[in-house]
């Protein structure tokens, strides 16, 4: 089964006092975990007070699920408290690695698909969860390169590692239209062979775009090419909690809040009644 | 080595080092660019983002060293201290002592003292938002109990030594003034910053006695103990009303954050 929360927003910093003292039409919140694991301070004065009006998402990117590393328990530890303790709807991470031998990349590496691959995320995947004691949802990354030892593709390297590890995906809409283009796929091939039981949430973001390849930078507003595609994956999945994701270059509370509109309004050309389906 | 991880560690080393076979790994005739052009895409992107890091947290030092030594010194330290963070939030945190004792910024102490008061700034930011002691509590003390009052700070507090006219120069450059040349002061001159009743972050100089006073408390000495101390810059009858008098500031700027009464 899968909930409903609407139309939520990334919670960014320049965005606390907006959030709290204007009480947005934002139907839930998503925060980026790792900014919330530390003692207390600002963020997590903020956080305690936004999350008295709205759900809570969190969203992690320094799991490296799928590292070679052993698996970063100390990490998860404070990953496990910060579950406690901010009782989130659910908590996601990417699928890829970020981390080599202890150092952090800060980035999302891409795996190479290969059964090798599938098996080793899969183990991980299932250890984390036991450990956390709940399911997660794991989102596909945008890449820039295609691995010579690749043994399947990318969409069925995602299913297939979701299917095993019985998790749910967040599907980051503006990253498949990346990879589609920097690898030359068909995008509705994609979202075709996916099993909608399984998406639990929707990133929309936008990119940089240079001709011969396109950059996930999530510094832009949302382009038409992925609202394209977002209104095929409605109609594909029907209601998921979809949100905008905005990394850089973060423009005013209101300029976002506008861009949650589309959506909203896109949603509910492809789902009519689909505002009266939020699950409080 | 596994091929997974034979992979991880040539990405691993092309993001450190610019090279290795990483390109090796990848598919070469995709559409219009080629593997080279795609794992540098990669190395573009690591780079890019930490020197976004250090020029963000590091924001005034940056200023001060000018385009082209920042970017000696951006590449000079994620060269010695790539992150093994999980949030880019501490990635900067070996800046100070690789200012200290790297050439030619160990040549000009100052960049490492402003490194250090950046690091302050964010921790005061950072810090545990717990409660802060109010004069009621501090009322609440029986008089005869005051020679044996303990104080614990507020986890925001953070106390900031210098040499050079760090402040100052951070000061200047903030406002889009350009700063004193480094000199040297004859005394070292002390610091307070923490984070304020209204969550925003402050700062102020501490006179010798002040900073005598909040070292002492912070290593759990007593009321009466301070008072003697205090006799080093004032008078037996001035002693007790700028003990008090410290105590009152310093529940208005929200520094403290309990008092508790030893027991012997
Ligand atoms: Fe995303």
């Amino acid at each position: 089964m899968k909930k409903f929360l609407g139309f939520g927003l990334g919670l960014r910093t320049n965005h606390y006092v907006d959030v709290i003292e204007q009480k947005p039409d934002i139907d839930w919140f998503e925060i980026i975990s790792e900014n919330y694991m530390v003692a207390g301070g600002k963020p997590r004065y903020y956080l305690d007070a936004i999350k008295e009006h709205y759900p809570i998402v969190m969203h992690g990117v320094s799991m490296s699920i799928g590292s070679t590393d052993p698996l970063n328990m100390d990490y998860l530890k404070k990953l496990k408290t910060l579950i406690a303790d901010v009782q989130p709807e659910w908590f996601s991470d990417h699928l890829c690695f970020t981390s080599v031998g202890g150092i952090n990349s800060h980035d999302l590496l891409p795996m190479p698909y290969t059964e090798e691959s599938l098996n080793h995320v899969v183990n991980r995947i299932k250890q984390v969860q036991d450990f956390i004691g709940r399911p997660m949802l794991l989102e596909n990354v945008s890449s820039y390169l295609t691995y010579k030892t690749d043994e399947m593709n990318e969409w069925q390297f995602y299913r297939e590692v979701c299917e095993q590890a019985d998790c749910k995906m967040l599907l980051d809409i503006n990253n498949i239209y990346v990879s589609a283009r920097n690898h030359d796929f068909n995008a509705m091939d994609y979202l075709q062979s996916l099993n909608p039981e399984r998406i639990q949430q929707f990133h929309l973001a936008g990119h940089s775009d240079f001709g011969d390849y396109v950059v996930d930078t999530h510094d832009h507003d949302v382009p038409d090419p992925v609202w394209q595609l977002y209104r095929e994956a409605l109609k594909l999945f029907g209601p998921v909690s979809t949100m905008i994701e905005r990394d850089a270059n973060i423009p005013s509370f209101a300029d976002l809040e506008a861009e949650l509109n589309v959506a909203r309004s896109i949603a509910e050309q492809c789902i009519p009644d689909i505002r009266s389906q939020i699950e409080a | 080595m596994s091929s997974l991880e034979q992979i991880q560690q040539d990405f691993l080393q092309f993001l450190l080092h610019g090279k290795g076979p990483l390109a090796e790994h990848v598919v070469n005739d995709q559409g219009n660019i080629n593997a080279a052009e795609r794992v540098s895409i990669y190395g573009n992107a690591y780079r890019v983002r930490l020197q976004e890091v250090v020029e963000t947290d590091h924001e005034m030092l940056g200023l001060y060293l000018g385009d082209d030594l920042f970017d000696q010194m951006f590449q000079g330290y994620l060269d010695a201290h790539p992150s093994t963070f999980d949030s880019l939030r501490h990635f900067c945190q070996h800046l100070p002592q690789y200012l200290a004792t790297t050439a030619p910024f160990s040549e000009h102490p100052i960049l490492t003292e402003l490194a250090s008061f950046e690091r302050l700034l964010l921790a005061a930011f950072d810090a545990a938002d717990i409660k802060r002691a109010t004069l009621e509590d501090l009322s609440a003390i029986p008089p005869e109990q005051w020679p044996q009052l303990q104080i614990r700070f507020h986890p925001s507090m953070q106390l900031f030594t210098e040499s050079y006219n760090t402040v100052s120069s951070w000061q200047a450059l903030k406002a889009e003034r350009a700063p004193e040349p480094a000199t040297k002061h004859a005394d070292e001159q002390h610091w307070l910053l923490w984070r304020n009743h209204q969550r925003l972050t402050e700062f102020r100089s501490l006179a010798d006695d002040e900073r005598y006073m909040i070292d002492q408390y912070l290593t759990g000495a007593q009321f009466a103990e301070i008072c003697e101390g205090l006799l080093t810059w004032h008078s037996e009858q001035q002693v007790p009303v700028v003990a008090v008098q410290h105590l009152q500031k310093w529940l208005q700027q929200g520094l403290i954050h309990q008092f508790s009464v030893a027991v012997d």
